[in-house]
């Protein structure tokens, strides 16, 4: 029983003998147990001697206490034996000084201006809060890895969940703000010098290695020096993407929130999504309309139900919850965005291309669409080139859409087909000139279903009747939720809240407002909220089932939604929506698309926005001004190698912002974040909760965009020689080991994947 | 960690590295649950019971060791021994009352094994029936009446 080599350990207890216990020996029998198994016997139990079952005497048998001199060399030979082994360790973890571990939960960031370098300041939620739990933030203020930014703090963010972290990365990775260029990578750490002594180390909150890290993320400074660890960190983007992919293709929980997220950030994409869809239906919709065009508007339809019923269902659902859900999917979707976009930029029109384009689409993926666009006419079988078509023309609407829309558009394309060619044709008429029009109703609709299914009736019934404005049903809503979300949350700035109602709203109304008489025909959309949020199908499933539906509906229901014509309106719609990365981009480029949806994308990001707009806004309201100027559309532009969509785009950006003048700062802000973030990040930015942060980001990295296009530009459409060329200047940045590079040959990857899957 | 999990740990890792004769613990259930083990017993060699495989089923309280084990057999093949009713309870006084925190899960079998290679004639315990139909599922709570000190 007594143990190991070194020490006597007590039978029962197995505890170590304490000095004080060797000479211990309460029986006469000499069995030996320590004192505090003796006292419990002799207490708590029958006081017999476990060995011979005689009754403990009243005074141990035995017991010499040591004398000073054997306490002393016994201490002294544990001190020796102490020595030895950590001496011992301490040779075996030479080797670990040198090695970094790469962190899968820790986000290194390099570029932060002294406003945001800040602990407090970047845990908030629109910066990298939103992102999921932070457990700590560190800035480094050393200015070694500014570069030609000038000075610039860096700063390492611990998440709790590793997929929060590959989110943020994928969000942030190349944004713009405060006049510099954002490098975001996974972060290393080395092991602690307590630990490499084989110490205990005192520090209770030592963020370093205490315990020898994973071996394929362990990197040696040589190794570091030739980018293994990047080639590791891209390896796990790549399946963070791909598990969001998977999750859109299969799991409709699972796109409805990646859905929702996308819907949150297209609330900035919106705007430019609807210009995008009008140029882009003159120019990309005639090749593919005929046949392709029906499978688009269901394909919109679809992802915009999807997102909005995500959206909707969760914040109708989990008022409190729908935020944070919301905010998870926008990085997830961002993350599909940018495997979508360079599937795009491959142009090929695999349904899992599609998927992943569409959530490209969603962060904004524009320029991959127009690439896609142009791509796909060349390469389309027949469904893939419908869903290329599609895709193009949603990217055309809404150059961000697109993609997003593709993804989607995959879905919906199925049922809605027959109908497409009409909703198409419709969506992009009605969408420019309409858009205010169907924005009105589509608000109000939603908003009377959402009022309705939240219990805010009368607050929806006014905001339907402002829908003629459009903002106003949507931030009536917008407010009863972010109300609701307050009192339950109160966490959140209710963005996310806001944009899943904003975007059930605008999936539906958008698409009924525009074909018929807006209010209407939403009081039977209203009826059913969730069908309102989505296509004819998803009208089926109702509100409560919207969330789940709406993802099903996207993906299964696209059917019943192409039957009503309406649809193919919706199509479009959420096919902008899609491409818009952020939820009010996606509201926007439905906007654009169709038309309707824009309004309702304005109504909604101006919902979404309100509040979190508001907050985001105020801290963010310098970017967002730089931001909503003509600049992000220059650079949009730029880099959507798709100029003439994307100025289409840019252009329906302008016009959304204009129009949103209740909202003007949310809805500037929504069209310039939504812009930059689906460009600057492609997919990164399409989260949800980035729109505020995104936008702000998107903003400053449009205006700063002449040099960000260059990013954009490599996720939008074309591969890798674009991207290489982008990446090099970026990667300039950002320190040695946490270039960007991963994020280009992820979706360099992805876009190979996709494109040949599509083929 | 526990004194009690503790203990068990050691008692494990004795028990599978250096196991006595006929006794095997079936890691995989203990891996599930630390605080209920299955261990095979075999039959010795040249006793009434040789070549048959039972199953001890070992059930451990946070007080262990100074709290004694549940201990029954389970499994299809009861051994019909006269200390062994046909449920699998077993008549063993250490199981109880004499049960001591210096005894193990290894002491327990081996007890067993003795006690099962030292039976004369393979029967039930005459009051096997009416035992069987009153008895609580838990064999500690039987108030055993030990008699029998030659088996």
């Amino acid at each position: 029983m007594s143990g190991s080599e070194e020490q006597i350990e007590c039978p029962l207890c197995m505890e170590p003998l304490e000095i004080d216990d060797i000479n211990f020996f309460p029986c006469t029998c000499g069995y030996q147990i320590c004192r505090f198994c003796w006292h419990r016997i002799r207490t708590d139990e029958n006081g017999l001697c476990p060995a011979c079952r005689k009754q403990y005497p009243e005074d141990p048998a035995e017991f010499k206490p040591l004398t000073e001199e054997e306490l002393q060399r016994i201490k002294k030979e544990r001190r020796q034996k102490d020595m030895q082994r950590k001496q011992k360790a301490a040779e075996n973890r030479k080797h670990l000084a040198n090695v970094r571990v790469v962190q899968k939960n820790l986000v290194f960031v390099v570029g932060l201006s002294q406003r945001l370098a800040d602990p407090e300041v970047l845990k908030k939620q629109e910066y990298f809060g939103k992102f999921g739990k932070i457990h700590k933030v560190v800035i480094n203020q050393s200015t070694s890895y500014a570069g030609s930014q000038g000075p610039s703090a860096s700063a390492y963010v611990t998440y709790n969940r590793s997929e929060d972290a590959l989110k943020a990365i994928v969000a942030v990775n190349n944004v713009h703000i405060d006049g510099r260029t954002l490098k975001a990578s996974l972060g290393t750490t080395k092991y602690c010098s307590h630990f490499l002594r084989g110490s205990q180390c005192p520090k209770s909150d030592c963020m370093y290695l205490h315990e020898l890290g994973e071996e394929a993320a362990s990197f040696t400074k040589e190794e570091m020096q030739l980018g293994k660890h990047q080639e590791y960190e891209q390896k796990l983007l790549e399946q963070y993407m791909n598990s969001q992919n998977l999750a859109h293709n299969h799991l409709a929980t699972n796109n409805r929130i990646s859905a929702r997220k996308k819907s949150s950030s297209p609330t900035t994409v919106p705007p430019s999504a609807p210009q995008p869809v009008q140029s882009n239906n003159s120019s990309h919709s005639p090749p593919a309309q005929s046949s392709s065009q029906p499978q688009q508007s269901l394909p919109n339809t679809s992802n915009r139900d999807a997102w909005p019923s995500l959206q909707g269902a969760g914040n109708n659902t989990d008022n409190g919850l729908s935020p944070q859900n919301r905010t998870d999917k926008p990085d997830f979707t961002s993350e599909n965005c940018q495997t979508q976009v360079n599937q795009r930029n491959r142009t090929t029109t695999d349904s899992e291309q599609q998927s992943s384009r569409q959530s490209d689409g969603v962060f904004g993926q524009s320029p991959q669409k127009s690439t896609d666009i142009t791509a796909v006419p060349t390469s389309q079988s027949q469904l893939q080139t419908v869903h290329s078509i599609m895709g193009a023309k949603t990217k055309s609407l809404l150059l961000d859409n697109p993609n997003s829309l593709s993804l989607f558009s995959s879905n919906g394309f199925h049922t809605r087909s027959p109908k497409s060619p009409v909703l198409t044709t419709d969506v992009p008429e009605t969408e420019q000139p309409p858009t205010t029009e169907i924005l009105d109703t589509i608000p109000v609709s939603s908003t009377t279903d959402w009022q309705e299914a939240f219990g805010f009736g009368p607050m929806s019934k006014e905001p339907n009747n402002d829908d003629d404005l459009g903002f106003d049903p949507l931030e009536e809503s917008s407010r009863g939720l972010a109300d609701l979300i307050e009192k339950e949350n109160g966490c959140r700035q209710g963005m996310p809240s806001f944009r899943p109602c904003s975007t059930h709203h605008q999936v539906f109304h958008p698409k009924y407002p525009f074909h018929g008489p807006p209010p209407h025909s939403r009081t039977l959309h209203t009826q059913h909220p969730q069908p309102q949020n989505l296509p004819p199908g998803f009208s089926l499933s109702h509100i409560q089932q919207q969330q789940q539906h709406v993802n099903s509906m996207h993906q299964h229901n696209i059917p019943g939604m192409v039957r009503q014509e309406l649809l193919a309106s919706r199509m479009m719609g959420f096919m902008n929506p899609n491409i818009q990365n952020s939820y009010p981009d996606m509201f926007t480029s439905d906007m654009s698309g169709s038309g309707k949806d824009p309004m309702q994308q304005n109504s909604r990001n101006d919902v979404v926005n309100l509040k979190d707009w508001q907050e985001g806004l105020r801290a963010l309201l310098p970017n967002i001004n730089i931001s909503f100027g003509a600049p992000p559309y220059s650079s949009t532009e730029n880099t959507r190698r798709n100029t003439t969509h994307n100025g289409h785009n840019q252009k329906n950006w302008c016009p959304n912002s204009t129009k949103s003048s209740k909202a003007n700062d949310l809805v500037g802000a929504y069209d310039p974040a939504i812009l930059s973030s689906g460009y600057v990040t492609d997919g990164s930015v399409l989260s949800d909760d980035s729109p505020y942060w995104l936008k702000s980001i998107n903003q400053l990295t449009e205006t700063e965009n002449t040099s960000g296009p260059n990013h954009r530009l490599p996720f939008s459409a074309q591969q890798f020689p674009l991207r290489n060329a982008v990446w090099p200047p970026q990667t300039h940045n950002p320190p040695p080991g946490f270039q960007t590079h991963i994020r280009p040959t992820l979706q360099s990857a992805e876009t190979r994947t996709i494109s040949e899957g599509l083929q | 960690m526990t004194s009690m999990e503790k203990r068990l740990q050691k008692e494990l890792q004795a028990l599978t590295k250096d196991p006595p004769a006929g006794v095997i613990v079936n890691t995989e259930s203990v891996s599930q649950n630390m605080s209920e083990w299955i261990v095979d017993l075999y039959g010795a060699p040249g006793s009434l019971y040789d070549g048959e495989k039972f199953q001890l089923s070992f059930k451990f309280s946070p007080r262990y060791p100074f709290d004694s084990p549940q201990v029954m057999f389970i499994g299809p093949n009861i051994p019909v021994h006269p200390h062994v009713y046909s449920n699998g309870h077993i008549c063993l006084s250490i199981l109880t009352d004499d049960w001591s925190p210096a005894l193990s899960v290894t002491s327990v079998c081996l007890s067993i094994v003795s006690m099962l290679s030292s039976c004369q004639e393979k029967k039930r315990p005459p009051d096997n029936a009416i035992y069987v139909k009153t008895c609580s599922k838990n064999p500690k709570k039987t108030r055993w009446f030990y008699h029998d000190d030659t088996v």
